[in-house]
């Protein structure tokens, strides 16, 4: 179980979109997409001819999900088209489809009778693209398990944003939805897009070829200003203020540690060709005043099936000392890479100095946003084995674990968290815009924060 | 690495901590004095035959030095003793007689109270063994080295960087001076971690690739309020909860793991630091307004890693360990095992707390002064800097601590009995606790 699969191929299609980390990229979007539109016009003869236009999906219309959307319509593999959307929110569907439609008129239809409002917007969304349309899931991740079941379920093709699950009855759900996939041979890429970064790809297969010897100690950091919060505005539903602010509501997003980390948790997994066994860890909220129920500081010590460690620390807080990135100590030398590294460098000995570095990518810059869209809509079009599910559960599970030994103060194995019964929103499945969120305020407008040694997690 | 979900249930071990090791101690100390009686006798030839020990603080830790004091030598005589608490004294002194019977001497005249009280005792004894609020620690050991008295000091050496100074000038003043300055940082009289640092050092687990501390555990415990206790008594009573009196947990905790750390990296000392921590739990106000977590990374000049975590936490999964990661294998110092290539265990029963006294006595009667000056205080200096990290959110380098004038205010010497605290609850009766990325302090 904590041996990894490699199981995705991929192949290095360089594009010249500026280097960017997510957020970032999506400030410029629109410039990086006619970018893309420009030197990807030369498409291979092979697919010139085919005329079967692959139906698009989006559920959950946010600056990420316009992103991916965006870059499913990029793709050169073959004709896609736009044709179905759900959010919750009107105004998040409507600029979505504004923003979508001035860079990609062309491929765009969604008039307004498929454009989908409510919690059960999924599913006509899906349903009007199914069978073998690609759905894509970039709600809030508590919602996920739930959205690729139905669409696998409806026959349909899943990219799904990270995270994959909030808690570990979701993970199985992912998980067996996967496995149903590949029987249906259906094809799902998970938002992991550190795993299609060719610089880093690059720079991982050094590790694995001994560039620093054996992997000793990974570190995953990222430390850096608050995380946003919407106040509530007058009538609006508790459910929908809680939605809007996902990033805040452990029910939703899991947590800081799982939400914000789990690319750097995942890459040093990657490095290490390890999943954890154990972890124990701390936190708190310190700083944060906002009502939500946010942690704003993290300390987690993962232990590998060797005995090494991945020391995973996080923090969103105002003017302290900040790091996004991961840090690979070998027994030779040293790595700087993951999420918020652009350019991968390896290092004899564990000073970082330029008179030690031994490598570093060189390559043009490479956009791996667009990528991951490209292999999935390529084994689509070639009906390639292309099944991302197993370890984009694993690694949600890593940040799943960090947040339960953080949150209780307890030290929590793989076993343990894989097996957890618990349930952070009993009842999602029908909840609606007016339902009760699981996490209510008190008088004072306080929200429950997490007790370490009080708080149950398993 | 020693990891237990329940300590309570642990069986007492050679590597117990210190907490576990008081509820032992008699036994321990009965057995360290059989052991080394024949060793002593015949070498005290400096001087007169009685050395005169003085007790600074009268809390558990100093119960216990001073009871070790006096099993490591039969000459000692407890002759003073001081607190903040009158009632303190006197029961400790009946413990103390309960089991020193003959050695302690400590008439009422010689029982003193409040702030001034170290002064007494340091006038009444040759020796004295100091372990109270850690701020007093560089100034009560300074004034006894001044007027030519030799020195047990608990760890530790300072809460802040004006303390630390203070006591490296303790330390030197005691080098010129021919007085001996031992610390309670015990690891390094501790057998069993002298051995498998050793075999660190000629490469038993290749290169020192990163170190791992954790010192997670309960809180110290909460002093019942008494009715009369003013605001200030009551901060006295139960000091490890405030940061002006203790320092918090990364002075008071990591510094015996930091200090491990430090001397497998053969006393090199970070660069720089930075940490994270808070009050998640233990919030109610008789916690003061110390922090029940900290995490924190230390970089070495070669640039390998550190960290260290501590939490003081009721419920929570404990460890006590110190963990050397290396190139060829792995030590966990606590356990004195070593992993990998060249694998090795050390067997063997001692009791460091015995022989830090033992050494101190047999100085002074051998006329050969033991000055633990240098690594006391840079292991200190180390968790000063990691503590300051955690309460401002900022990167502290080891230059910058150094050079800081901070001081967690008042001044040690400018405290007396009646005065004001520095920290008052505020009206829902909590204590202001800093908040990382506001709060300033070097």
């Amino acid at each position: 179980m904590n041996k990894q699969s490699t199981s995705e191929t991929s192949s290095s299609s360089p594009n010249q979109a500026k280097q960017s980390s997510r957020r970032q990229f999506l400030a410029h979007s629109g410039k990086v997409v006619a970018g893309s539109v420009l030197t990807g016009i030369s498409l291979p003869r092979a697919y010139a001819a085919e005329n079967n236009t692959i139906k698009i999906a989006l559920v959950g219309c946010g600056g990420r999900g316009t992103g991916a959307a965006g870059q499913a319509l990029s793709t050169t593999s073959g004709p896609v088209q736009l044709f179905a959307m759900a959010d919750v929110f009107e105004n998040r569907l409507q600029s979505s489809l504004n923003n979508l439609t001035k860079q990609h008129d062309s491929k765009i239809s969604v008039p307004p009778e498929r454009q989908f409002l409510g919690m059960d917007a999924y599913r006509k969304a899906i349903d009007s693209i199914a069978p073998g349309g690609v759905a894509i899931l970039t709600t809030p991740p508590a919602f996920r398990p739930l959205h690729v079941e139905y669409a696998v379920s409806k026959g349909c093709h899943v990219f799904m944003e990270k995270s994959f699950a909030v808690d570990a009855p979701g993970i199985h759900r992912v998980l067996k939805a996967g496995k149903e996939a590949a029987k249906k041979n259906l094809k799902v890429a998970g938002g992991l897009m550190s795993r299609h970064y060719v610089p880093l790809e690059q720079a991982v297969q050094k590790l694995h070829d001994g560039a620093i010897g054996d992997l000793i100690t990974c570190w995953a950091y990222r430390e850096h200003g608050p995380v946003g919060f919407n106040p509530k505005t007058p009538g609006m539903s508790e459910m929908a203020n809680q939605i809007r602010n996902y990033s805040c509501f452990t029910w939703l997003n899991g947590s800081f540690l799982l939400d914000w980390l789990i690319h750097n948790l995942d890459v040093c997994c990657w490095c290490k060709n390890a999943w954890p066994i154990s972890a124990q860890g701390q936190g708190g909220r310190q700083v944060r005043t906002q009502p939500d129920q946010l942690f704003d500081h993290y300390a987690v010590e993962y232990t590998f099936p060797d005995g090494t460690r991945l020391f995973a620390q996080g923090r969103h807080m105002q003017n302290c000392w900040g790091f996004f990135g991961d840090v690979i100590h070998g027994a030779t030398g040293t790595a700087v890479l993951g999420e918020g590294i652009y350019q991968p460098r390896i290092y004899k000995g564990h000073q970082q100095t330029p008179e030690n570095l031994i490598w570093r990518y060189k390559g043009p810059n490479h956009n791996h946003y667009q990528h991951e869209h490209d292999l999935f809509f390529a084994a689509i079009r070639q009906d390639k084995p292309y099944n991302e599910t197993e370890r984009c559960c694993y690694a949600t599970l890593v940040g799943i674990m960090g947040r339960m030994a953080a949150e209780s103060g307890q030290m929590i194995t793989w076993e343990q968290a894989l097996s957890s019964k618990l349930e952070l929103a009993p009842g999602l499945d029908n909840f609606t815009m007016e339902s009760e969120p699981p996490a209510m305020p008190d008088a004072q407008g306080h929200y429950p924060v997490a007790m370490p040694g009080i708080t149950k997690v398993l | 690495m020693k990891k237990n979900s329940d300590p309570k249930n642990s069986p007492p071990t050679n590597n117990s901590t210190r907490r576990d090791f008081l509820k032992t101690s008699t036994v321990a100390a009965s057995a360290a004095f059989t052991g080394t009686l024949g060793l002593r006798s015949g070498v005290h030839a400096a001087g007169s035959d009685i050395l005169r020990v003085g007790m600074i603080g009268c809390g558990g830790r100093n119960t216990g030095a001073a009871a070790q004091a006096l099993t490591a030598d039969s000459g000692a005589r407890l002759v003073a003793m001081c607190d903040i608490f009158m009632d303190r004294v006197k029961e400790k002194r009946q413990v103390l007689k309960g089991q020193k019977t003959d050695q302690v001497i400590v008439d009422d005249d010689h029982c003193f109270t409040g702030f001034d009280g170290y002064k007494h005792v340091i006038d009444s004894a040759d020796v004295v063994v100091i372990a109270n609020a850690a701020k007093f620690h560089p100034l009560h050991a300074m004034t006894a080295i001044k007027a030519g008295k030799h020195v047990f000091v608990e760890k530790p050496h300072g809460i802040d960087p004006v303390g630390v100074k203070f006591m490296q000038q303790t330390a030197q003043l005691a080098k010129e001076k021919g007085l001996s300055l031992v610390s309670g940082l015990h690891s390094r009289y501790h057998t069993g971690y002298t051995e498998t640092i050793k075999r660190i050092h000629d490469g038993a687990i290749g290169d020192v690739i990163a170190i791992e501390e954790n010192f997670l555990r309960s809180p110290y415990r909460v002093t019942k309020r008494e009715p009369d206790y003013s605001e200030l008594q009551w901060q006295c009573s139960t000091q490890y909860h405030f940061s002006w009196l203790s320092g918090d947990d990364v002075p008071q905790s990591l510094v015996h793991n930091l200090d491990r750390a430090s001397w497998v990296l053969h006393n090199k000392v970070p660069v720089k630091c930075h940490g994270l921590g808070g009050r998640s739990s233990m919030t109610n106000p008789i916690y003061g307004d110390v922090f029940d977590h900290h995490s924190l990374v230390y970089e070495m000049e070669n640039g390998i890693p550190i960290y260290a975590l501590c939490r003081t936490t009721n419920g929570c999964y404990n460890e006590y360990s110190s963990v050397v990661m290396g190139s060829k294998g792995k030590a966990d110092i606590i356990r004195c095992r070593i992993s990998g290539e060249n694998p090795w265990r050390w067997q063997g029963k001692c009791n460091p707390y015995q022989i830090e006294h033992d050494v101190l006595f047999g100085s002074i009667r051998s006329g050969k002064p033991v000055n633990n000056g240098d690594y006391m205080t840079r292991s200190t200096m180390v968790t000063v800097m990691g503590q300051i990290s955690c309460y401002t959110g900022k990167e502290v380098t080891w230059e910058l601590i150094n050079k800081s004038d901070f001081y967690y205010p008042p001044k040690p010497e400018d405290c007396h009995d009646g005065m004001e605290p520095p920290v008052k609850p505020g009206p829902n009766g909590s204590y202001p606790v800093p908040i990382p990325g506001v709060t300033k302090l070097i």
